[in-house]
């Protein structure tokens, strides 16, 4: 089967007409109102993971790559298009989350952040399915724009104090991460004369090496920031506590792995061999942002908090599986990077699982303070919410069957495997240390008792709404456990695909007939 | 020679820009990132004033040879479109924010609940920050007077 390449517009398109049409939909501002949103914003979703379950059967199952030249210009002039396993990959995981997110958002939004919240919604999701599929830099730009843009008003929707100062740290840091991308994109211009990814691919391999190392040092600044890597993640604990649960469910699961997936693209298409010479820097971010993360999630003490640094954390073994991409000893080649890839699959669905529970949690007792007396009591009155919360944190934490347990042995694997002795030890030790912040989220938030005292009992009910999507994705994880052997062949088809470059700048197959602009003018 | 004012223009601004957030005024710090984006966007409309008094089209294309100095690169002038709109609405948004904190600022209690988004709020500071929600209490107010009363034996 053979599908048209114009199916890659869809998944920018749709969202962008449901969240227009949404927004026309209603004119003024009421629950009737508030629900047809909503209703628009579940056909759009359903529809979206259609399209990314077509491309990922296309790019995956088949292993090939769809290119979508827009208005039919040739490769560099034109917007392109490019869909490989990596981006179908995300765009389907991407699918699933905004569906479940749909679901969630109806058992626990009220009226106060439900305003146009599935609108924006839809525009964050037409922001990441076109990062996930841009084939050129500054159309990533464009499209980073776009979800930020819509990530910045979902945050401060509420428009409550705490949301106010947090959206304020986040949309200041967030721009200037932005405006170091467009600065690398005028560098890039300037010298090479081109922002096509494959064409630049083509271009830089005859660059000078002070202009690659430039360009990839912004680049991973850039990238970097919005990921949250070691020395610039500090955006993310300050603002993403803040909003409705719903929200930082979304942006837990979502916007730092748009950032890890601009580093893999950028990394292994454009600059393969200093992939390989700063292998000890990727590296030693990695293990720093692993270990800042854990170290930080001991410090804070509400639930969300908890588990916004834990998304630190992850995000430093998905570095590590970049940074373990060009070492392999007796594994194949791209074990590294494939365990990386399985570990982003991995980390989107349980993380989205656990900040929906720990919100729905800090929704129903009205606090997520961790202190003695607060939370607690949530084992008796809501077993099912606490049974799915154990076994998304156990997932997170590594413990066997779940997906988490499958993904770190890949990866310390890959480290054993190219004698990384510290990167393995250092991962095995914020494993630890992660089990170790869940058995405290356990006990102080869900085991334990709940002072009468400190706290009137719980404000508000627990809907099936809201339990049904956390259980769905529980179950995807322990799938991706159990069945793990499927999806390790899914990323190292995605793996070898990334690797593959000629593969991928002779399916975009950019035309050369305009020679670099010179320097010296 | 041009290229050069466009450089030391660029680190002028941005040098400036970068003074600028480094300030803990919040007004000084938005001002700062406008300059900052208006530096990149002088950056980048660098790239294309190599062969400046050109069109930015090909006026002959009959005669035309390849040769790229015959016009100026119209690109990077429809990058910088996208780029200044993009960051104006980011600004403008910024402004608002802003403009929210400081309404905000008369909330006593408003820096220590940033911990806890879900604290229950005293009824002072729900007046405040509920000034622009009246609307919103309109609905909920309908949707209360709509609930069947409860009768007393």
């Amino acid at each position: 089967m053979n599908i048209n390449a114009n199916w890659l517009a869809a998944p920018v398109i749709i969202p962008l007409l449901f969240a227009a049409s949404s927004l026309l939909a209603a004119t003024r501002v009421n629950l009737r109102q508030m629900r047809i949103q909503r209703n628009l914003a579940l056909i759009a979703s359903v529809l979206n993971l259609g399209v990314a379950l077509l491309l990922l059967y296309t790019t995956v199952i088949q292993d090939q790559r769809m290119v979508l030249y827009a208005g039919l210009w040739q490769a560099p002039f034109g917007i392109t298009l490019v869909a490989d396993a990596l981006s179908a990959i995300m765009l389907t995981l991407t699918a699933v989350l905004m569906v479940t997110i749909v679901l969630y958002a109806i058992g626990t939004l009220d009226q106060r952040e439900g305003l146009n919240f599935h609108p924006l919604l839809l525009f964050l999701l037409m922001g990441v399915n076109g990062a996930f599929l841009a084939g050129d830099l500054f159309n990533l730009y464009v499209f980073f724009e776009v979800l930020l843009m819509a990530s910045f008003v979902l945050l401060s929707l509420g428009g409550r104090p705490g949301q106010v100062n947090g959206g304020l740290r986040y949309v200041v840091l967030n721009l200037l991460a932005s405006t170091v991308f467009l600065t690398t994109a005028g560098v890039v211009y300037g010298t090479l004369g081109t922002l096509n990814l494959a064409h630049l691919a083509v271009r830089m391999e005859a660059a000078p090496l002070t202009l690659r190392i430039i360009v990839a040092g912004m680049l991973l600044i850039a990238y970097g920031s919005k990921a949250g890597l070691f020395p610039l993640f500090f955006w993310l604990p300050a603002s993403y506590h803040t909003p409705h649960p719903a929200v930082t469910a979304i942006f837990g699961g979502l916007l730092t792995k748009v950032g890890i997936y601009a580093l893999f693209r950028v990394f292994t298409l454009l600059f393969p061999d200093l992939l390989q010479a700063w292998q000890p820097l990727l590296l030693g971010i990695a293990g720093l942002t692993m270990l800042a993360g854990v170290f930080g999630a001991m410090a804070v003490n509400t639930i969300r908090r908890v588990l916004s640094f834990h998304i630190i954390s992850q995000v430093g073994y998905m570095v590590m599986g970049l940074g373990l991409a060009s070492s392999g000893n007796q594994l194949a080649i791209g074990f590294g990077l494939a365990a990386g890839i399985f570990y982003i699959m991995h980390h989107m669905i349980v993380k989205t699982a656990l900040l929906m529970a720990g919100g729905a949690a800090e929704l129903t007792m009205g606090t997520g303070q961790l202190k003695e007396g607060y939370l607690g009591g949530l084992v008796k009155r809501f077993p099912l919410l606490a049974g799915v919360f154990f076994v998304a944190a156990f997932s997170l934490a590594g413990i066997p069957p779940s997906s988490g347990f499958v993904s770190k042995l890949g990866l310390l694997q890959a480290a054993l495997d190219s004698q990384h002795w510290m990167i393995a030890g250092v991962s095995l030790l914020v494993s630890a240390l992660t089990l170790m912040s869940m058995v405290r989220l356990w006990q102080k938030g869900f085991a334990g008792k709940q002072h009468e005292d400190v706290l009137p009992p719980p404000r508000r009910p627990i809907y099936g709404f809201t339990l049904a999507p956390i259980i769905i994705l529980v179950v995807i994880s322990l799938g991706m456990g159990i069945f793990s052997d499927t999806f390790i062949r899914w990323s190292q088809t995605a793996a070898d695909q990334l690797i593959d470059r000629a593969g991928y700048i002779e399916a975009v197959a950019p035309t050369d007939i305009i020679a670099p602009v010179s320097m010296d003018h | 020679m041009i290229a050069l004012v466009f450089a030391t223009l660029v680190a002028v601004l941005m040098a400036s820009a970068t003074y600028l957030l480094l300030q803990r005024n919040p007004v000084r710090m938005v001002i700062g990132l406008g300059l900052f984006t208006h530096a990149v966007n002088l950056l980048v409309f660098g790239t294309s004033v190599s062969h400046r008094g050109q069109p930015p089209i090909i006026v002959d294309k009959a005669a035309f040879n390849g040769d790229i100095s015959q016009f100026v690169d119209p690109l990077p002038q429809a990058l910088i479109l996208t780029a200044i709109v993009i960051s104006f609405g980011i600004v403008a948004f910024l402004i608002a924010l802003l403009h929210r904190r400081n309404s905000l600022e008369a909330v006593e209690s408003c820096t220590d609940r940033v911990d806890d988004p879900f604290a229950m709020e005293p009824a002072a500071a729900l007046e405040a920050v509920d000034e622009d929600y009246e609307w919103l209490e309109d609905v909920v107010l309908k949707r209360e007077l709509r609930k069947p009363k409860r009768t007393r034996r």
